[in-house]
């Protein structure tokens, strides 16, 4: 199979002191790149939150330069051809790159005519074109999502839609900008086999990530950036044998140190509140969802209740219904009456704005959440609402002071006047959460906090709910994320197929049985 | 009023999209070419005959689309028979007059307007939107890139408005109230519209560009994968339609 | 099936940007149909004519940002199309009809001013000059005719009076204010602005 992707070219990527920077930027995000990737060649990208990777991968298919949005320097070819030259016909049939934000790239609204889409402009006969959708598919997991719409997939089957979109391209060269952060552990196994795969086909293989993970472990190589050069690079044992520290500090592993600060005691015990009060903050009982329009119920009889203070953590597979149950617990769904009460009262009567005063809200795509021009206007922006302040008029000094504290415990502070829009996949995570913490909530409901952000992200994030749950706040965090669930979690939920597990310590799961006193 | 393809197998269903857009251009232009309150309940039958034996589009679901038409219909009644004043007064009441012709005319141009919406309604509830792009760049040859723009335009519909609901979430988990008070309602919406309008066009660059990642352009043609059928029952109809609406045309 | 020169000129983003407006313009009048039945009710067909510029903004538009000959033709056509799949209580012919006179006018009005003036003036003429040719074919079409010269005559100065507003100088007003959120950079109007 090798022969099927020898063009010729012994260097798929190479780069001479090559730079990258965006309009309006003082520093360059990339700068004085030299390295050449062999054809055939396994690599793993790997850098701290706006070390420049997507900027990157993006350069790789020409799409960042095509977009006319900053100024390159130094020399870039990719299998002999500059892609902000060469054809576009060529530029496709080379470079294959999954980028980061799955919505950013998907374009046709059926996941197979998405797969289909790429092969079909390159001219591919429909035969071969049939095959290559069911591999693509196969490869991903996706083959009952077929025939669905795109817009009514979860976040994690819209990445798989992505990477299959890309594989159907069979380009020799496969980029992977953090492509497996929306994915469930099951998944992410099958997603390091998949780079393996294609690696042993003999396809260039080059994939990003702020962590030192499976993925990375997986490759030949791994390049480490910071601040838009290269740090470091060589096999990852070599890496984590000679330089771990150095790794940890830059926040690509776990460091203990970095864990040990989350405290794991809850401000209030569970339970212990609601001993008081008698009542939980929050109770769903036999809640049922099913989408307008849907076959299948995405939340299929779902109890649980949460105490005032208490850590939940929800795991489950992609296209499990967690996002959905988040959803309805925000009132961002039609909800049912005499299922959800929040403090005793049923949710289906209480508006959005008035839920939003109890419970904090992060969505699974950042960009979602995004309501003002800056990052400082963003993370202020529910005081704003709640005072009634328009932008412009000034703020009271102590929002001031905290959304400044906030801003740089997310490594936000040098941004400030930038927009939400253009920074780094893991920076508007941060940002996304670090603007609901501006005011106090007594239930945060984070869907996926920490995908795509680097372990110090996470460890930022983490530290920023401990702070919260201390002063007494409820949290209910979606995750994929285990390091999340065991460092933060006071017990872990896990969704199946529409239904509510708690995960015992045995591993055996038993349903969650509402006591009713 | 969003109406959407969604899939079927009736006749109509399984016609080409080209040759049932001629049968819609025939009873479009009978419909413009005839007066008379008669020839246009005739057409109007004719149609509702074929939207539930050739679409399989049940009667009661005709109804409750034409009657959002009633709305725009009467009040043009009303308009048209006054307006017109030629012909024998059946009734009058000092200024306003009533005439046959009057009546005539405007029961002709009333019922126009359901003939022109329910040959529109049936096509677009029979036709894949894919079925008409590949049609228009195989069959009629317009450069796929173009045609092309539509199924984007398409795609974008469901997509504007989930993310204008996604917009408005947005600010509504950020605590922002539903608006009351004119000065503040025309702010809210005004902003809210910026938003979307903002939000669309920063898809369309990314769009556009994700779809040239994907080889959009590259070539002048592409291939399918699923490709169309061949459509010579529906080119028969086709002809058929032309014919009887020539000889129509020219002996009524 | 190679495209012909006029049309090759058209990038990817030229095009998607058309069909995203097509698509907005789509959704817009779903909203003004309701808008419509309250003014139809109220004042009949001179209070719906006061409105009619709305209907065209998106080619003018997409005119303004583009710059290119021909975006008229591509931008309505796209338009039609989306507006006949979603369903229209006009109908198709209507639509396309409409669609075929405002590509006709808006192509000869930029084509005079040599595709070089982009003023407020300029936009306000194409607005107001879309007007009249759709005026006339759906007079016959719909029957306008019978209502008499004088409301003929008072809705056509209506409709134009809407074009050059709601067309022209809305237009005028939109893709400054998007231009100046630098998501138009890689457009004609990005580049004249910053030039
Ligand atoms: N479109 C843009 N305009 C201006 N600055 C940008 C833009 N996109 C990214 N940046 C900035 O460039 C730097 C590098 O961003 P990049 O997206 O490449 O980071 P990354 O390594 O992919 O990070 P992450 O792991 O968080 O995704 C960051 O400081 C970011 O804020
Ligand atoms: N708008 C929608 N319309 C129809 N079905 C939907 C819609 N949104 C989600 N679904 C379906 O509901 C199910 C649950 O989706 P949900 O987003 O809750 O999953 P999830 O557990 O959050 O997954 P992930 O880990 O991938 O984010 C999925 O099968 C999905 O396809
Ligand atoms: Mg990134
Ligand atoms: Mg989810």
């Amino acid at each position: 199979m090798h022969s099927d992707y020898d063009s010729g070219y012994k260097i798929a990527v190479s780069l001479k002191d090559f730079g990258y920077c965006y309009d309006d930027q003082a520093e360059p995000a990339l700068h004085g790149l030299t390295l050449d990737i062999m054809v055939g060649e396994h690599v793993a990208i790997v850098g701290a939150s706006g070390s420049g990777k997507s900027t990157l991968c993006q350069l790789l298919h020409g799409g960042l330069s095509r977009s006319g949005e900053g100024e390159r320097t130094g020399e870039l070819t990719v299998y002999g051809l500059d892609p902000d030259t060469a054809d576009l016909a060529a530029v496709a049939s080379t470079a294959g790159v999954v980028l980061q934000d799955p919505d950013a790239q998907l374009v046709q609204g059926i996941v197979e005519d998405e797969i289909a889409f790429g092969p079909e402009n390159l001219r591919v006969p429909p035969a071969e074109i049939t095959q290559r959708l069911t591999a693509a598919l196969e490869a991903v997991g996706l083959a009952p999502e077929r025939g669905s719409f795109v817009r009514h997939l979860s976040g994690g089957q819209r990445q798989r839609t992505a990477i299959a979109a890309v594989l159907a391209l069979e380009a020799p060269l496969v980029v992977f900008d953090d492509a497996a952060a929306q994915l469930d552990p099951p998944a992410v196994r099958d997603f390091v086999g998949l780079c393996r795969r294609l690696h042993a086909a003999g396809r260039t293989v080059v994939t990003a990530s702020g962590r030192m993970d499976d993925a990375a472990r997986a490759a030949q190589r791994v390049i480490v950036l910071k601040g838009g050069t290269v740090l470091l690079q060589g096999p990852p044992e070599m890496l984590l044998r000679e330089h771990r520290a150095q790794l940890a500090a830059l926040g690509l592993l776990p460091s203990p140190a970095g864990r040990g600060d989350v405290p794991r005691e809850p401000g209030a015990k569970p339970g212990s509140a609601a001993g008081r009060t008698g009542q939980p903050l929050l109770e769903v009982k036999g809640l049922t969802f099913t989408y307008p329009g849907s076959q299948r119920a995405a939340l299929a009889g779902v109890s649980l209740a949460l105490a005032p203070g208490e850590r939940a953590v929800l795991l489950g597979e992609n296209g499990s219904g967690k996002t959905t149950l988040g959803k309805l617990l925000m009132g961002l769904l039609p909800a049912p009456k005499g299922r959800m009460w929040w403090e005793g009262q049923d949710m289906a009567k209480l508006p959005i704005h008035q839920l939003a005063t109890g419970i904090g809200y992060v969505f699974q795509q950042p960009e979602h959440q995004f309501a003002a021009a800056t990052v400082w206007e963003e993370c202020l922006y529910s005081v704003r609402v709640k005072l009634g302040l328009r932008t412009g008029e000034p703020i009271p000094a102590a929002y001031e002071e905290r959304a400044q504290r906030l801003l740089t415990a997310a490594r936000l502070d040098h941004r400030l006047d930038a927009s939400p829009y253009l920074l780094s996949g893991g920076e508007k995570r941060l940002l996304s959460v670090a603007a609901q913490f501006i005011l106090p909530k007594k239930l945060y409901i984070l869907d996926e906090p920490t995908a795509g952000t680097d372990y110090e992200g996470a460890n930022i994030l983490l530290r920023m709910c401990a702070e919260q749950s201390a002063e007494g706040a409820a949290f209910l965090i979606i995750t994929h994320d285990m390091q999340v669930a065991q460092s933060f979690s006071s017990h872990v939920l896990r969704m199946e197929e529409g239904q509510l597990y708690k995960m015992g310590n045995s591993g055996i799961y038993h349903t969650i049985t509402v006591d009713k006193n | 009023m969003l109406f959407q393809y969604n899939g079927g197998a009736s006749l109509l269903h399984r016609l080409g999209p080209l040759s049932k857009l001629i049968w819609v251009g025939c009873f479009s232009l009978l419909s413009m070419a005839w007066d008379s309150t008669l020839h246009e309940a005739a057409l109007l039958a004719v149609l509702i005959v074929v939207a539930w034996l050739g679409a399989r589009l049940t009667l009661v679901r005709q109804l409750r689309v034409m009657s959002f038409l009633i709305g725009v219909g009467i009040p043009y009644f009303i308009l048209s028979i006054l307006a017109i004043r030629e012909g024998h007064t059946v009734m009058s009441w000092g200024p306003i007059g009533i005439t046959t012709e009057g009546l005539d005319i405007a029961g002709a141009l009333t019922l126009r307007i359901f003939v022109l919406f329910l040959a529109s309604y049936i096509y677009l509830s029979t036709t894949d939107p894919r079925d008409f792009v590949q049609a228009l760049n195989l069959r009629l040859r317009v450069p796929y890139r173009f045609a092309f723009g539509i199924s984007v335009a398409l795609t974008f519909l469901p997509l504007l408005e989930e993310e204008g609901h996604t917009i408005m979430a947005a600010r509504r988990v950020r605590g922002q109230e539903p608006p009351r008070g004119l000065r503040k309602r025309l702010a809210y919406w005004s902003g809210y519209a910026a938003a979307v309008l903002v939000n669309a066009v920063r898809r369309v660059q990314q769009t556009a560009l994700a779809m040239e990642g994907k080889g959009f352009g590259a070539y002048a043609d592409r291939t399918y994968l699923r490709e169309l059928g061949n459509d010579r029952f529906g080119y028969i109809c086709a002809v058929v339609a032309v014919i009887a609406t020539a000889v129509l045309w020219w002996s009524l | 099936m190679k495209e012909s020169r006029v049309f090759a000129k058209f990038t990817t983003l030229d095009i998607v940007l058309m069909a995203m407006l097509a698509t907005l313009n789509g959704v817009m009048t779903v909203y003004l149909s309701l808008v419509n039945k309250t003014l139809n009710s109220l004042g009949g067909p001179i209070a719906t004519s006061t409105i009619v510029g709305l209907y065209m903004i998106y080619g003018l538009l997409a005119y303004y940002i583009i710059r290119k000959p021909g975006t008229a033709v591509i931008a309505y056509a796209f338009g039609a199309v989306v507006q006949s799949f979603i369903g229209s209580a006009y109908g198709f012919a209507a639509i396309i009809a409409a669609a075929v006179c405002y590509m006709i006018v808006a192509e000869l009005v930029f084509a005079l001013l040599r595709y070089r003036r982009w003023n407020l003036a300029s936009l306000m003429l194409a607005g107001g000059a879309m007007v009249p040719l759709w005026f006339i074919v759906a007079a016959n079409m719909f029957g306008y005719m019978h209502w008499g010269w004088k409301v003929l005559t008072i809705t056509l100065v209506v409709r134009i009076l809407s074009g050059i507003i709601l067309c022209g100088l809305l237009t005028k007003v939109l893709g400054d204010a998007l231009n100046r959120t630098g998501l138009l950079k890689r457009f004609e109007l990005g580049r004249a602005s910053r030039a």
